[in-house]
C-alpha cells in the first residue's frame, strides 16, 4: 500500500471513529436530560392520555437501548427519521435548509480566509505601522465580541437605522428566488442570468457574513501573523533578500506557502466552527438555514432532528478536516518524503 | 347562564331597542332552536354571498419569533400553528374577532335537544373549499372524525363525544353521552379539511393523509396556503371562491415570517415592513407605545398567572404556610413588572369570561400577617422553598425573584429554578421532583369558564397523573361541580356552581393569583381597529376581519 493509500485509509477510519461517538454521544446526552419530548411534540394543552399516544406513535415509550439500537440502524440506513415536531421525514427538511447555511459559510470562511491570510501576512511584515497595529486590535475586539450580539448591533444600526442593508432574510419580499439548481441564491442567480436577484442576494448576505467573520478574522490573522513571522526569520528568506527577490515575489511565491501549514489546519478547524456557530447569526437574520432549524429542535426537544443536525454538521466537519489532511502533503512535499 | 346565551348577550350588546325587541321576539319563538342573528354589530353573523373579490390587492405581512412546522389543523394547536389554521381553515361555528360569543361559519344554525345531548347543525349552501371540493354533511362528518381519530390537538377538547353524523347533506349530527352545554364553543376549533385532499393523500399507512396535511392545506377559509417554508415564510393569497363578500380594505394576501427578535421585529413595524406581530412581553408594548407609526391594541387577555402551591410537600401541607405565601406576594410589584398592562386576578376564572365572580377581593400585600400566620403555623426559620418556573418566560424568573425577596426576610429559603419547558412538567410528576411553587398562566380555551379550573384544580389532572394540578388539590365537592356545571343549561344553575368553585378554590389558599395580564398587540397604525383573537393565549389576528383605516 503506498503512502497516499494508508494516510487515506488511517484518516477515514478515525473519521467514522468519530461519527460512531459523536452520534452515540449525542443522542445519549440528549435522552439523558429529564424532559419529556412527547409532552413538547403533544403541545401545551394536550391531556395525558393524548401524551402517551404521541410518546407511542414516536416509540418514546420503548426502553433507551431500543431506542439507540432502531436509531442506529435508521442512520446506518440513511434515514435520519421522523421531526418530533413536524411530524414529517428529516430528509427534506435538511435538504431544504442547508444550501442556505452552507451558502453563508462558504461565503464567510472565503472572506475570513483570503482577507485573515492578507492581513497576517501585512502584519508580519510590517509589524510597528500604526494601520498593522489598528488592524491587530480591531481585529482583536471582533473576536472578544458575542457574535449575537454583534450581529443584532449590525442589524439594528446598518440596517433599521441606516437603511444601508436588509434587516433579515436572504431575498427582499419583492424578489423572486431564482430556480432551484444549487440553493444557493448567488450560484442559481448567476446560472439563471437574474442579476438583480443576484444583487440582492449578495446584498442580503453582507451583515449576517460580517458578524461570523468578525468572529474569526482575529483568529486566522493571528495565526498567520505568527508563522508568517516565524518563516520571515527562516535563512532562505534573507539569501533570498541578499539575491534582490522582490518583496511580492519573495512573500507570495515563497513564504507564503511554508507559511500555509499551520493556517490551512486553523481553517479547517474554522470551518466545523463557523457551521457551528451560523446558529445565532441565522436565528438574528432570520436566514432559514440549519441554524434556524437547529433552534426551533432545541426549544422543542426534537431529539430527532437535533441528532440529525449534529451528524450533519459532524460530517461537514471532519470531511473538511480530512481534505485538510490531503492537502498538507500536496502543499509541503517534506510531508509527502516522510 | 348557558352558552347560547352568553354569546347571544354580547351580540345583542349596542343594539337598538326596535332591533333588540325583534331579535328576542325571534329567540324566544323558537324554544330550544338556536338559530343564529344577522346583525349589523360587530357580533354579527357573517352573511353568505360574494365571494368574489371587490377589493384592492393588500398584502400584509405578520411576523414571530417561531412559524408552524406543521400546519395540520388536527394537530397544530399552539398560538403559531392557529395564525395559519384559523386564516386557512373554519370551523361549523367562529367566535366573534376579540370576544368570546359565537356565530355562524359553516353552519348558518344549530339545535339542541332537550336533553342536551343532541346538536344539529344546518349547514351554509354553496360553500367551496380551496381545491374545488363542495361542502356537505359528509365532508364535515370526515373531518371531525379525522380529528378524533388522529386524536391530538384539539381533540382534548372533544368532551363527552358520542359520535358524529350526518342525517341529510347539509345537516350534520354530533351525539354526546352527556349533555355539554359550552359545546358550540368547541366547534370553532375544529375545522373542516377538503375531502378530495384527504382522499387523494391518505394512503393505507397513513388513512388521515397526515404527512400531506402537515404541509398543505385544502380548507374553506378566506385564505390559501401558496408556499411553505416554515425556516424563512409561509404565504397566503386571497380565496376567490370564498363565501363572504371581499369589501374594500380587507387584506387579499399576507405572508407569516420569522424573526427570532422581538426589537427587530418591532423595527421592522415601524419602518412599515411588517403590519402584525405575534406574542410579546409587556416590556417590548411598552416600547412599541412609543413607536409613531405603531398602535398598540389591548384587549382583555383572558388569562390569569398563578403561583400553585404544592400541597403535597411539606410545609404548603399546612394551610397557614399557603395563605402567609398568598399574603406576602408582592402584587403591585408584579403589575408594575407588566407595566400595568392587566389586572389583579381574584380567582382562577380570568377577568372578563363569563362566569367570573368580580365580588371576590382582590389579593394584597399583608406581611405583618403573613409573619403571624407563619409563627403560629410552627414552621421552623430556614425551611427551604423550591420554585420551579419556565426559562426564557421572564414574568416566571421575576415571580421566583419575588418569592425570595418577600419570602426570605420572613424566614424562608426560597431555591428558584427556570428549566426550558417542559421540563418543570417532568419534574412536577414526581413526587421526589416537585416544587414547593410554581407558575402556570391558564388561559380560557373556550368561552366555557370551567374549563381553566378542571385543569388545574380538578382531582383528574393531579400533576402526579401528568397533569396541570401543579397544587395537588382534591376536593370531591369541586369535581362534583366540575361535571354538573357543564351539564346544566340553566344559567341560575351554571352561576351558582362557577361562583361556588371559585370561591372554594380560593378559600382554600390552593395558589397565589398573581396577576391577569392584558393582551398588548403593537400593529402597524393602519390596522389599529383590528382584533386579536384572545381566547387561548392565541395572540391570532384574523386578517379578513380587519379593515384598514388609511
Amino acid at each position: 500500500m503506498t503512502f497516499t493509500a494508508q494516510f487515506v485509509a488511517r484518516r477515514l477510519g478515525a473519521a467514522v471513529l468519530v461519527l460512531l461517538v459523536v452520534i452515540s454521544g449525542t443522542f445519549l446526552l440528549s435522552h439523558a436530560i429529564p424532559a419529556d419530548p412527547a409532552r413538547a411534540a403533544a403541545g401545551l394543552h394536550a391531556g395525558q392520555a393524548q401524551v402517551q399516544a404521541v410518546a407511542h406513535q414516536l416509540g418514546l415509550d420503548q426502553p433507551l437501548w431500543n431506542q439507540y439500537l432502531t436509531y442506529m440502524g435508521d442512520v446506518l440506513r440513511g434515514n435520519l427519521g421522523i421531526s418530533y415536531v413536524s411530524r414529517t421525514s428529516i430528509e427534506p427538511q435538511l435538504a431544504a435548509a442547508l444550501p442556505a447555511t452552507l451558502e453563508l459559510v462558504l461565503c464567510s470562511f472565503l472572506v475570513c480566509a483570503i482577507f485573515g491570510v492578507i492581513a497576517g501576512m501585512a502584519q508580519a511584515w510590517w509589524p510597528r505601522k500604526a494601520g498593522t497595529r489598528l488592524l491587530r486590535g480591531t481585529s482583536i475586539l471582533g473576536t472578544a465580541l458575542p457574535v449575537f450580539w454583534f450581529a443584532i448591533i449590525l442589524q439594528l444600526v446598518f440596517a433599521a437605522r441606516l437603511n444601508w442593508f436588509p434587516i433579515e432574510g436572504r431575498l427582499g419580499a419583492d424578489t423572486l428566488p431564482p430556480p432551484h439548481l444549487t440553493g444557493f441564491y448567488t450560484v442559481d442567480a448567476l446560472l439563471s442570468g437574474q442579476w438583480s436577484a443576484f444583487g440582492d442576494a449578495v446584498i442580503h448576505l453582507v451583515l449576517p457574513v460580517l458578524s461570523l467573520v468578525a468572529w474569526m478574522f482575529a483568529l486566522t490573522s493571528r495565526v498567520a501573523e505568527r508563522s508568517f513571522a516565524t518563516e520571515l526569520t527562516r535563512p532562505y528568506v534573507q539569501t533570498a533578500v541578499a539575491r534582490g527577490v522582490s518583496s511580492s515575489r519573495l512573500l507570495w511565491r515563497h513564504v507564503l506557502r511554508n507559511a500555509l501549514n499551520p493556517i490551512i489546519t486553523m481553517l479547517g478547524l474554522q470551518f466545523g466552527w463557523l457551521l457551528a456557530g451560523t446558529i445565532l447569526v441565522e436565528v438574528v437574520f432570520s436566514w432559514g438555514g440549519l441554524g434556524s432549524v437547529m433552534y426551533t429542535a432545541l426549544q422543542n426537544f426534537d431529539y430527532p432532528m437535533i441528532e440529525a443536525i449534529t451528524l450533519v454538521i459532524t460530517v461537514a466537519f471532519v470531511v473538511v478536516n480530512l481534505v485538510v489532511d490531503l492537502l498538507y502533503p500536496v502543499v509541503d512535499p517534506r510531508i509527502r518524503r516522510q | 347562564m348557558d352558552n347560547h346565551q352568553i354569546g347571544l348577550a354580547d351580540q345583542l350588546r349596542g343594539l337598538s331597542r326596535r332591533q333588540l325587541l325583534t331579535r328576542l321576539g325571534v329567540a324566544g319563538g323558537i324554544a330550544v332552536a338556536a338559530p343564529f342573528l344577522d346583525a349589523c354589530s360587530s357580533s354579527s353573523a357573517p352573511s353568505g354571498g360574494a365571494g368574489s373579490s371587490a377589493a384592492s390587492s393588500i398584502n400584509v405581512t405578520w411576523t414571530n419569533v417561531a412559524l408552524p412546522t406543521n400546519v395540520d389543523p388536527a394537530i397544530g394547536y399552539d398560538s403559531d400553528t392557529l395564525q395559519l389554521v384559523r386564516n386557512v381553515y373554519e370551523g361549523l361555528l367562529e367566535y366573534v374577532p376579540g370576544g368570546t360569543s359565537v356565530r355562524p361559519a359553516l353552519a348558518t344554525s344549530y339545535t339542541v335537544s332537550p336533553d342536551g345531548t343532541t346538536y344539529t347543525f344546518q349547514l351554509r349552501k354553496g360553500v367551496v373549499f380551496h381545491d374545488g371540493a363542495k361542502l356537505d354533511a359528509d365532508a364535515v362528518v370526515t373531518s371531525l372524525n379525522r380529528i378524533r381519530e388522529i386524536d391530538q390537538g384539539p381533540a382534548s377538547l372533544l368532551t363527552n363525544l358520542k359520535g358524529f353524523s350526518a342525517s341529510g347533506p347539509d345537516t350534520v349530527v354530533i351525539e354526546l353521552t352527556a349533555p355539554y352545554a359550552f359545546l358550540p364553543g368547541v366547534m370553532p376549533w375544529l375545522p373542516v379539511v377538503s375531502p378530495d385532499a384527504l382522499k387523494a393523500h391518505s394512503t393505507s399507512g397513513d388513512p388521515h393523509a397526515e404527512k400531506w396535511f402537515a404541509s398543505n392545506s385544502a380548507g374553506t377559509g378566506p385564505y390559501q396556503m401558496t408556499s411553505f417554508s416554515p425556516t424563512t415564510s409561509i404565504t397566503l393569497t386571497q380565496n376567490k371562491h370564498y363565501w363572504q363578500p371581499w369589501t374594500a380594505g380587507t387584506p387579499t394576501a399576507g405572508s407569516l415570517t420569522l424573526n427570532a427578535n422581538v426589537a427587530t421585529q418591532l423595527e421592522l413595524l415601524q419602518a412599515g415592513q411588517v403590519d402584525f406581530l405575534g406574542a410579546i412581553s409587556p416590556d417590548n408594548a411598552a416600547t412599541a407605545k412609543t413607536l409613531s407609526n405603531v398602535a398598540l391594541l389591548l384587549q382583555p387577555g383572558f388569562e390569569v398567572q398563578i403561583l400553585p402551591l404544592n400541597m403535597m410537600r411539606a410545609p404548603m401541607d399546612n394551610p397557614k404556610v399557603r395563605e402567609a405565601v398568598i399574603k406576602a406576594f408582592n402584587y403591585s410589584a408584579f403589575k408594575t413588572f407588566n407595566k400595568g398592562f392587566g389586572t389583579s386576578a381574584n380567582s382562577p376564572v380570568p377577568p372578563g369570561l363569563p362566569g367570573w365572580d368580580s365580588t371576590i377581593p382582590d389579593p394584597a400585600q399583608d406581611l405583618a400577617a403573613a409573619r403571624q400566620l407563619i409563627a403560629s403555623a410552627g414552621v421552623p426559620s430556614g425551611t427551604t422553598l423550591d420554585f420551579i418556573g419556565v426559562g426564557g418566560l421572564d414574568y416566571e424568573t421575576f415571580a421566583g425573584t419575588v418569592l425570595q425577596s418577600t419570602l426570605e426576610p420572613l424566614g424562608f429559603k426560597v431555591n428558584v429554578s427556570t428549566p426550558q419547558w417542559p421540563i418543570p412538567a417532568t419534574l412536577m410528576s414526581k413526587a421526589s421532583t416537585a416544587g414547593h411553587i410554581t407558575f402556570l398562566n391558564l388561559s380560557a380555551n373556550t368561552n366555557d369558564p370551567s374549563v381553566v379550573i378542571r385543569e388545574a384544580w380538578s382531582s383528574a389532572n393531579l400533576a402526579t397523573k401528568g397533569g396541570y394540578n401543579w397544587s395537588n388539590y382534591t376536593n370531591a365537592q369541586l369535581d362534583s361541580d366540575l361535571t354538573a356545571f357543564g351539564a346544566t343549561s340553566s344559567a341560575a344553575d351554571q352561576k351558582t356552581i362557577i361562583t361556588r368553585m371559585q370561591q372554594t378554590i380560593v378559600a382554600d389558599n390552593t395558589a397565589v393569583f398573581a396577576f391577569a395580564p392584558q393582551l398588548t398587540e403593537p400593529v402597524a397604525r393602519k390596522w389599529r381597529n383590528s382584533k386579536y383573537d384572545a381566547l387561548f393565549d392565541e395572540n391570532v389576528v384574523r386578517w379578513f376581519y380587519c379593515k384598514s383605516a388609511d
